[in-house]
């Protein structure tokens, strides 16, 4: 290969949008960050659990190398382990409760299933019996229910749960839609409480 | 809503890319409420949910505040803008920050799809097309030499037959990730359709370019298809020893490949 000049190079950082928009394409990929480090590129990444982190790092490493014009130093961030002592609970499904008025609620949290049945289909009843079914699963979760309404459409719909800590009591609020009514209410005492639960 | 906000929409339009505009539309809402860190969690974007970080700043890049709290914790929050000083940022307006990033994304990604092939993440032959004329261009402006290397994997329809589809795409991906691997920033790779891909090579002055691209590649093919024994054939055509026009230049790199292959 003659030599010859070097071209103007690309604009640095058009190359970095390149890249942090191919690595968050990568499956389980939420967040990136990117530092220049001396003569090095810091590409961070949060995976969600479940992700192949090996695959994910080897790519991370294929993707700078093609768009970046120095070397690269991969970090993975497990969202899964770090950001979550006690793990996210999941809602599997909400049903109305056979032969009562009120919700069976099926909770995951990790390897373990709990189902509580609320006395009520309103949102009090339903936060109620979501929050014992965190005790169920082994979790702390030393809160009472303050309100759980409807919000308006203007307002984006769906459901406010508004919980206090009975020992502190700090206040959390979570919002979240649902397939119904009821299935908004449990979704919205998880989207208050899963960045606080601990085993 | 400020000015400078309210232009974000223009902003939007005029960006180089999607994803500078997030970090713009950041850097517009810390620069009008005195933010020194902020994360917006968006959601329902193609891409599930995505966080991003005031100056495109990994999680523990320490500010007041942010850092102290836990950038990390925040990826798993509810989508939404976190600042510090936390609730600089009124509702309204996060949302409508948060509404334009989610739009900036989508088109980012519709863009990328548009130019790339799904199955290998190459270059697809419109945006190989622009590419090869934005070289010519620049290689009359600039002086700027170019090698244009076609590749044609041979019988490869043996892989699909034996192997069935699905083996021969995973072929194919490998096969486009291992062209990605070899080449530097700065060249252009593109797979044209079924087994053929092209090459750019920026500041390559001669066909000597062929030789050691073939080299490399090759061994890279034997251990990543293991007993598919699919092989290659190459021709290469330079800018502007061999021509220096788009058109001719394919034509003669395509020559090349098809005397490669009949020679093998």
């Amino acid at each position: 290969m003659n030599a010859v000049p070097d071209p103007l190079p690309p604009a640095e950082d058009g190359g970095l949008d390149q890249l942090e928009l191919e690595v968050r394409q990568l499956a389980g990929v939420g967040f990136v960050g990117i530092a220049r480090l001396d003569d090095r590129l810091l590409v961070e990444a949060a995976v969600t659990p479940g992700a192949d982190l090996a695959s994910v790092r080897s790519e991370i490493h294929r993707l700078a190398a093609c768009l970046a014009d120095v070397p690269a130093v991969v970090e993975l961030v497990d969202q899964g382990d770090e950001t979550r002592p006690g793990g996210r609970v999941r809602l599997a499904v909400s049903v109305p409760a056979p032969g009562r008025s009120g919700v069976e609620v099926h909770l995951a949290h990790r390897d373990r299933r709990a189902a509580v049945t609320s006395d009520d289909v309103d949102g009090p009843a339903v936060a109620r019996a979501v929050i014992s079914g965190l005790g169920v699963l082994g979790l702390l979760a030393p809160w009472g229910v303050r309100s759980v309404q409807d919000l308006p459409d203007e307002l984006g719909g769906g459901a406010l749960a508004v919980l206090e800590n009975v020992r502190t009591g700090e206040v959390r609020r979570g919002v979240a839609e649902g397939l119904s009514r009821p299935d908004a209410y449990a979704r919205a005492v998880l989207a208050a409480l899963n960045r606080f639960l601990e085993p | 809503m400020p000015a400078s906000l309210l232009s974000l929409p223009g902003r939007l339009r005029r960006a180089r890319s999607g994803v500078a505009f997030v970090y713009e539309a950041l850097q517009a809402l810390a620069d009008h409420f005195g933010l020194a860190d902020a994360l917006l969690v968006v959601d329902g974007t193609a891409l599930g949910r995505q966080s991003f970080r005031l100056g495109r700043r990994p999680l523990g890049a320490a500010t007041d505040g942010m850092a102290a709290r836990g950038a990390r914790a925040l990826l798993d929050s509810p989508p939404g803008l976190y600042t510090t000083p936390p609730g600089a940022v009124d509702e309204a307006t996060a949302a409508y920050v948060s509404d334009l990033v989610a739009a900036a994304l989508e088109l980012d990604l519709l863009a990328h799809d548009a130019g790339h092939d799904p199955l290998t993440g190459l270059l697809n032959r419109r945006a190989y097309e622009l590419a090869l004329t934005e070289a010519v261009a620049r290689g009359r402006r600039y002086g700027w030499p170019f090698a244009l290397v076609m590749v044609d994997l041979d019988d490869f329809k043996a892989v699909n037959d034996l192997y069935g589809h699905a083996a021969g795409d995973a072929a194919l991906r490998v096969i486009g990730t291992e062209i990605r691997a070899l080449l530097r920033r700065g060249d252009v790779a593109a797979r044209l359709g079924g087994d053929e891909f092209a090459l750019i090579i920026s500041n390559a002055a001669s066909p000597e370019v062929l030789g050691p691209l073939v080299d490399r590649l090759r061994p890279r093919l034997a251990v990543a298809l293991p007993e598919t024994g699919v092989g290659f054939s190459a021709g290469v055509a330079c800018f502007p020893a061999d021509a220096d026009d788009p058109v001719r230049l394919q034509a003669l790199a395509d020559e090349r490949l098809y005397l490669d292959k009949a020679a093998t």
